[in-house]
């Protein structure tokens, strides 16, 4: 049985982040309305999307000093003792540059294990076991969790979409002494990329065109469709030879390497300069009118279809999803 | 030493800040400091146009290049990523890809005819063919690895191939100034080649072909070597009986360097395609010799991003206009490079149904009705 | 300014994996290895700040694998010292036995500051660089991308990577441990030659600090490969049920915010 859970909470500029919201989903899940989920929040809860924070049945703030600028070390330092004194079986962190500093650095801090990279938790006959997905997704291990505490990373994605009850939502204040922060790292402030387009390697979502759209006006579709998603368009060597996209939006072999975590091919046949450039991506779907284009090889999702049939279809149903939403 | 014909000649020479002219005379002024610095270190793409021109016979494209590149080099200049890639490739993997060795032989998945692993079983053949990197993992160039076998099974020579041992022949790399990597496959592949027992070599690579043919030897490593145009065509008495079905199409043969301006080998991948029946054969304005480069040799297929920048053009797309001006329905090339590049430039000339791109084994294969299709 | 770059072998995943047959491990003996990526990049970055501050640069790793071909290459990149610690097994050293080890070698090499891939593709248990950190007592950054001379009081900046690339400017207090995600120039190519004048000229030193052996803090119950995937899934009906059925599919991985 789980007694306690904590979920170190991440608010990146003046939001509770998606990783976070997932942790806390997942601590939910693995409580089983059971164990306690304790939310720690660094400094003054944002004005806004706070309402996640009610997952958790104790949402402690942490008050004073710096103790809401995002310095990963000295943020799970002042875990330690917290955790160390309460019965905490497991801390859940949520994937993210800050997660990546946090997870490592608290489990060092509490001699706890940490298990990284965790796709998903379950709990059965009180063994928990944690499945891991290393060498780009190339391998899983299954491992099972015996100490506590242990501190788990999470993968983002999992969670996403599972529907969990809420908790008690009960929000304490407690102080933090200046002398308890560690102030050997300071965060001095934020850096805005200088770029005269979007950096398609930056982007978690891209919706790339092959020369399938047929002419230089189709584009305008395919934009409307990146706008709805959320993501940027991009496009094969043809494309951007054709003149219709900039050389900063090709993706392939002699273009940029993409790893987003949506890669949307429409009317790419997947030549292997062009998936040399993106069959990393984390997800990959693929519309094309060829049922035997090699893009379906390596896409995970396919539609042989009429991207023009296709795309108004999708984005009726995004805008639908959204309205429900 | 300074008449120019090379810098009006290269196809290139136009976009370059140090055309070869300008690096000849910067380095009579001890001045090669500053070339190193400039793009054009990394522009040419090994055509062998200058080479051809010189009237002192100074060979630039083997020499002054190389020779440039290699100081680039040494100085820590940075090759474009690419290029840098494909390096690396080369060196930690024996391809310019990156894949697994163990993958060599992926071509040959499914092939219904018997494929000597000389790697596995030792035995002496006829001909070791160096299957190359772009036949053995690239998917277009794969059905012209597979039509080849097919072809030098049915004329019954006794073949066989290096399998997951074979590592690229390092023509690139050499022509790219990268001397100590071009050093280091020639003496394993020196090694390799003299644990077997065969009469010939042949490639489909015509890079590798001119590597092993006229670099090789500087280091010790002498092997009889043909290109499968000049080996084909020296046995079409043996090929003409299986030419049983007509290729009713208007073809426009497209030289690549390697073979044509460099080893003035013009006529034998001609012949091939006139024993086809039903293969009617134009020429582009520009042929034999005088054929524009695709613009893929010398590591230019690695660079492609970087001289189109400064460049300003794509050679394979200028290239494509020439053969679409003969009216032609074929393109037919030579080189394992240029079926993707051409069609590509295909793509981009907007012009897919009245074009396709061919390679003459695959074309042979066709009418021996042997063939798998691939760009039919 | 002297820095410490770390460097490990990890699985080359050019390569397929391959499990044992009780599924308890990688199988070791049929596995290629290559230089941990990040970690590359951790040497780039020591290399550019020693270009541009001075100072010097140490490599450590491993003895373990064709380590030494890695090394050749470090040091033809610049790299003034480089270091072996003695390894004997057939696996490489998991995330905890690095941080171990190196923290009691650290304090022996008049070191200020640490460069270490802020990730490695195989861990998961443990990360070596954080809890090395943890060890010494020294701070850490991570997901860096990119390091300066010149913060307040004697400290460094370092830029932390965010979504969007937006960067984080910290500063930090030395000696420090970084974990570097990329350099900022991308790993510069040395030629080969000059990698194999380094493999004749170049003297490794052998660590007097032992490997340290930590058991895994959990218990593997089983390693295995996910179901090959060799052809997408198709999906199939009308466009409302294929756009549908794509939206859920968005939702579920996470995609769709």
């Amino acid at each position: 049985m789980i007694r306690r859970i904590v979920v170190p909470v991440e608010v990146y500029r003046g939001h509770i982040t998606e990783a976070t919201r997932e942790a806390l989903v997942a601590a939910r899940t693995v409580g089983n309305g059971v164990g306690e989920v304790v939310a720690y929040v660094y400094g003054e809860p944002p004005a806004e999307g706070t309402d996640v924070l009610e997952l958790a049945d104790r949402i402690i703030v942490l008050e004073d000093g710096q103790v809401g600028t995002p310095v990963a070390m000295a943020q799970a330092k002042l875990l330690r003792e917290r955790i160390a004194s309460s019965d905490v079986d497991l801390v859940l962190v949520g994937s993210s540059s800050w997660g990546w500093d946090v997870a490592p650095l608290l489990a060092g801090f509490l001699s706890a294990p940490l298990v990284a990279n965790c796709q998903v938790i379950q709990h059965a006959e009180d063994v928990l076991k944690a499945t891991c997905r290393i060498c780009a997704g190339k391998l899983l291990v299954d491992v099972e969790i015996t100490n506590k505490p242990t501190v788990i990373l999470l993968l983002p994605g999992s969670y996403a979409h599972r529907e969990v009850q809420p908790g008690k939502g009960v929000m304490e204040r407690e102080r933090v002494p200046a002398s308890d922060w560690d102030a050997r790292v300071e965060f001095k402030g934020w850096l805005e990329p200088e770029r005269e387009d979007i950096d398609i390697t930056q982007e978690e979502i891209l919706v790339t065109v092959g020369r399938g759209i047929g002419q230089q006006e189709n584009l305008e579709l395919v934009e409307d469709l990146a706008k709805t998603l959320g993501g940027a368009v991009c496009g094969s060597r043809p494309v951007v030879d054709q003149g219709w996209l900039p050389p900063t939006r090709q993706v392939g072999k002699s273009g940029m390497i993409v790893k987003p975590k949506l890669y949307l091919a429409i009317g790419i046949s997947g030549a292997p300069e062009h998936v040399e450039g993106m069959k990393d991506a984390e997800l990959i779907v693929a519309i094309n009118r060829d049922e035997q284009a090699p893009i379906f090889d390596v896409a995970h999702y396919g539609i042989a279809a009429d991207l023009f049939d296709v795309i108004p279809a999708l984005k009726e149903a995004l805008v639908a999803r959204r309205q429900e939403a | 030493m300074q008449c120019g014909l090379c810098t009006s000649s290269c196809p290139l020479g136009d976009a370059m800040e140090y055309p070869p002219r300008r690096i000849i005379a910067e380095a009579w002024n001890n001045s090669l400091e500053r070339v190193i610095h400039s793009p054009s270190v990394w522009m040419c793409v090994g055509c062998y146009t200058c080479s051809l021109r010189c009237p002192r016979e100074i060979d630039l494209t083997d020499t002054v290049w190389p020779a440039v590149r290699d100081y680039a080099l040494q100085e820590g200049i940075q090759p474009p990523p690419e290029l840098r890639t494909a390096f690396q490739n080369l060196y930690l993997y024996g391809n310019v890809f990156g894949y697994s060795p163990r993958k060599r032989l992926d071509w040959a998945r499914n092939l219904e005819v018997t494929v000597r692993d000389l790697s596995k079983s030792p035995e002496p053949v006829e001909v070791l063919w160096l299957v190359g990197c772009y036949p053995s993992y690239h998917p277009r160039n794969q059905v012209v690895a597979r039509d080849m076998a097919r072809i030098l099974t049915a004329l019954g020579v006794r073949w066989g191939i290096l399998g997951k041992e074979e590592r690229a022949l390092g023509d690139c790399d050499r022509l790219f100034g990268e001397e100590g990597l071009f050093e280091m496959l020639v003496e394993n592949n020196r090694r390799l080649f003299e644990r077997f027992k065969f009469e010939k070599i042949v490639l489909l690579d015509p890079h590798a072909y001119r590597a092993l043919e006229k670099f090789y030897p500087r280091f010790g490593a002498s092997f009889p070597a043909e290109h499968y145009t000049t080996f084909l065509a020296s046995r079409l008495d043996q090929i003409r009986p299986w030419l049983k079905k007509p290729i009713n199409a208007r073809v426009t043969y497209h030289d690549n360097c390697c073979v044509g301006r460099r080893c003035l080998c013009f006529d034998p991948p001609r012949q091939l395609l006139q024993a086809i029946p039903g293969v009617e054969l134009v020429e582009m304005k520009r042929n034999r010799e005088h054929a524009l480069c695709c613009g893929g040799g010398g590591g230019g297929m690695w660079l492609d991003a970087f001289i189109t920048e400064h460049g300003g053009r794509r050679l394979s797309d200028v290239r494509i206009q020439h053969a679409l001006e003969t009216g032609a329905d074929i393109l037919a090339v030579s080189c394992p490079f240029e079926l993707s590049r051409f069609e590509d430039a295909v793509k981009v000339a907007r012009a897919e149904d009245r074009l396709k791109v061919r390679d003459i084994i695959e074309l042979l294969a066709d009418s021996m009705g042997l063939g798998e299709g691939g760009g039919r | 300014m002297n820095i410490l770059a770390v460097v490990r072998l990890v699985p080359d995943l050019v390569e397929p994996l391959v499990v044992t047959a009780e599924e308890d491990n990688l199988n070791w003996d049929q596995t290629a290895f290559t230089l941990n990526e990040s970690d590359d990049h951790a040497v780039e970055e020591a290399i550019l700040l020693k270009e541009k501050y001075g100072g010097h640069v140490s490599v450590v790793a491993f003895d373990f694998g064709d380590i030494d071909q890695v090394l050749y290459m470090l040091a033809a990149k610049g790299v003034d010292r480089v270091i072996k610690i003695s390894w004997s097994h057939d696996e490489p050293p998991n995330s905890l036995e690095v941080a171990r080890t190196l923290s009691r070698l650290v304090p022996k090499l008049n070191v200020d500051l640490v460069v270490i891939g802020c990730q490695s593709h195989t861990e998961f248990l443990g990360m070596a660089g954080p809890q090395l950190a943890v060890a010494l007592n020294w701070p850490y950054v991570g997901v860096v991308r990119g390091v300066q001379e010149g913060g307040t009081a004697g400290r460094w900046t370092a830029f932390k990577e965010y979504p969007g690339a937006v960067l984080a400017q910290m500063e930090v207090s030395l000696p420090a441990v970084l974990g570097i995600l990329t350099a900022s120039q991308p790993p510069r190519y040395v030629p080969v030659s000059r990698i194999r004048a380094a493999a004749q000229s170049v003297r490794f030193e052998t660590a007097d600090t032992p490997a340290e052996i930590e058991e895994p803090p959990v218990k593997i119950q089983r390693v295995y490969l996910p179901p090959a995937v060799t052809h997408a899934e198709m999906l199939t009906g009308s466009e409302a049920e294929v756009a549908q059925r794509l939206v859920d599919i968005l939702l579920a991985r996470g995609v769709l915010k």
